[in-house]
């Protein structure tokens, strides 16, 4: 349905986006995961059409080359960051926008729109000024706008971003089911982790205008590949150590304190010896018992509630380490001696 | 807060409406042998319909629309361009500079120059004959509606292109860029997304154009000679012979005109789009 490969685009001496190639199946939910300036908005835009590449090999929208078509020729429309929603039209009248522009009569243009609207459960206000409604309201309205022409792919510029928590979860569940019932190629910007994991198929992580990582949201989230993406992905323990065995995607590593553990490794190509990283989710270590294999001698330094849980420092063999307690566990106020954690749960990458 | 509208209110009340109110109210007196006679009269009004003075009225009101027209003409595109074009920060800086220096001129300085130029012996005629294109000067360069005209259209470009300036830059860039997402053309945006949303601007370029225009007194005098006669000048001549009244019918003829032009004008912008709304754009 959308495929890119080998996009640059430079805004005079800075690369936006480096090589860049991506593609997205019929009915597939992508995400496109950065923080700022990573160059994922770039992308969106080169995919619109609203910006053009400075060179680009193929760049295809369901099959047709839209390399060199303008914005309005391509079959795609693009949700904004901040909506975009003509002030001086009526909420129906911007979603008939799409489909007054295609010459469709009034009518039929007016009743499109109401269905759209229904789909979005905003028909009762379809009457209303722009300026009436409420910002999740205005979220529905720009939804409405851009799927009501039917395109190939639907683009959505971190459309929650400016909604509070809650009304932002919600959204992110109606999204998902619009998405399933229309059957439409998503390709979602976003900078949380969370709503990435939460709605996509498949997750494309860039940094500095280059994909550092993609795949499942399970890919993501249990086997970074990179230090950046762990960090991305929200590993608080991130220790450096040498690779001394593997075997598969086993490895057993040592840490310069001399202690050894085994972990999983993401990357290929990493030998005996190599400089290596070891990730750990806090909430993915705990206590051990007297005698358990793997276990690391640890002291509690400083224990800091967090309302939910309990962040939990420690001095181990391997480096200071955080352990995440929810609140009401027995580790709450135990004395930590020994930790553990599942061989699946440590990740082991080439160090920078 | 309501205070303050209130005494705005009154402010432009005692300003604007009590002047136009006395104005009116003196267009119903008579002057003999120049002093005013406080009795109220129609005389004044019959006059001014009887005596050959809708020639000037109907010139007047030609000249002001053609030269509002061509304003709006030349002022829309440019100031489309200079708000959304692809002008440098320091070119857009320089064309606003350009259009507000004219403003530190007084108005007659800056038309009696042109007398210089199109004059009968005036640089454009010099150079025309000069070229060989011409055998002898063109005659309606000046002393003409044609010179009339067109120092109309350079006095009043300025107040026209501003309003709609600053409108059209007020336009978000990204509604411009959902109407071409949508799949508009750029006429399709021009007209369904640009011009309704700088309605504002426009109107209020209409308004700082036409007004003017009607009430132009320099470029008649200066450059139409005497052969261009319009309201003002009539207003002049009254004035100069202490004949208040009618100075005041004309005056307040005038300000009829223009609420007309304007009413008009208003059912014009709505075959557009809802002006009223397009006023939300302010409002953001």
């Amino acid at each position: 349905m959308l495929e890119v490969e080998d996009v640059v685009h430079r805004y005079g001496m800075v690369t936006a986006l480096s090589h860049v190639s991506l593609s997205a199946g019929r009915g597939e939910f992508l995400t496109i995961l950065g923080s700022s300036g990573s160059g994922k908005t770039t992308m969106l835009r080169v995919i619109s059409g609203l910006e053009m590449p400075t060179s680009v090999k193929v760049l295809r929208i369901g099959g047709a080359d839209v390399a060199n078509l303008p914005a309005a020729k391509r079959n795609c429309t693009t949700v904004f960051q901040n909506y975009a929603l003509f002030p001086h039209m009526s909420v129906v009248e911007n979603v008939a926008y799409g489909l007054r522009i295609r010459k469709m009569n009034a009518a039929d243009a007016l009743r499109e729109a109401r269905r759209a609207l229904a789909m979005v459960q905003l028909e009762a206000k379809a009457d209303r000024r722009i300026s009436q409604l409420s910002g999740g309201e205005k979220q529905r309205v720009a939804l409405a706008r851009a799927v009501v022409t039917q395109p190939a792919i639907l683009l959505l510029d971190e459309p929650l971003g400016a909604l509070d928590e809650k009304l932002r979860q919600d959204m992110q569940i109606e999204l998902m089911e619009l998405q399933r019932s229309l059957g439409m190629t998503f390709v979602y910007i976003t900078h949380s982790q969370e709503e990435a994991l939460t709605m996509s198929d498949r997750v494309v992580l860039m940094s500095h205008g280059r994909i550092v990582q993609s795949g499942g949201p399970l890919d993501l989230f249990d086997r970074p590949e990179s230090r950046f993406a762990a960090e991305f992905m929200g590993y608080e323990n991130i220790l450096p150590a040498r690779l001394i065995g593997r075997e598969g995607t086993a490895g057993i590593v040592e840490f310069p304190g001399g202690a050894r553990t085994r972990g999983v490794v993401t990357v290929e190509g990493l030998k005996a010896g190599d400089a290596v990283c070891v990730a750990l989710r806090a909430e993915r270590i705990a206590p051990a018992t007297e005698g358990a294999t793997d276990a690391l001698k640890a002291e509690v330094t400083n224990r800091v509630y967090r309302g939910k849980y309990i962040d939990i420092a420690l001095a181990t063999d391997a480096g200071p380490l955080r352990l995440r307690s929810w609140h009401g566990s027995h580790v709450e106020s135990e004395d930590i001696r020994r930790i553990g954690w599942n061989t699946n749960d440590a990740v082991i990458f080439a160090a920078e | 807060m309501k205070v303050a509208v209130w005494l705005i209110v009154l402010a432009w009340f005692v300003l604007v409406i009590v002047p136009i109110i006395v104005l009116f109210a003196f267009s119903f007196f008579t002057t003999e042998q120049f002093r005013t006679v406080y009795t109220p009269t129609t005389t004044t009004w019959v006059e001014l319909f009887s005596s050959g003075r809708w020639e000037v009225t109907l010139r007047t009101l030609r000249i002001a629309m053609t030269v509002t027209l061509i304003e709006l003409a030349v002022g829309f595109p440019f100031a489309l361009w200079l708000a959304k074009g692809r002008v440098g920060k320091v070119g857009r800086a320089v064309c606003l500079a350009m259009l507000t220096i004219p403003f530190f001129l007084d108005v007659s300085s800056r038309t009696i120059v042109w007398r210089a130029i199109l004059g009968q012996s005036g640089l454009v005629n010099t150079v025309l004959m000069g070229l060989g294109l011409t055998d002898a000067p063109l005659d309606w360069l000046l002393y003409s509606e044609v010179a009339v005209l067109f120092g109309m259209v350079v006095t009043l470009f300025p107040p026209m292109v501003m309003p709609i300036y600053l409108a059209i830059s007020l336009i978000d860039d990204t509604l411009l860029e959902a109407s071409n997402d949508l799949g508009a053309s750029p006429w399709q945006t021009l007209s369904r997304v640009i011009i309704p949303l700088s309605l504002p601007g426009v109107m209020a370029g209409i308004v700082f154009s036409l007004g003017p225009a009607l009430a132009a007194w320099v470029e008649p005098g200066m450059l139409g000679g005497g052969f261009v006669n319009l309201i003002s000048n009539s207003i002049e001549s009254a004035y100069s012979a202490l004949r208040y009244p009618v100075v005041a019918a004309l005056s307040a003829f005038v300000i009829l005109l223009l609420l007309l032009m304007l009413g008009a004008m208003y059912l014009i912008a709505r075959r557009f789009g809802d002006p009223a709304s397009s006023f939300r754009v302010l409002r953001g």
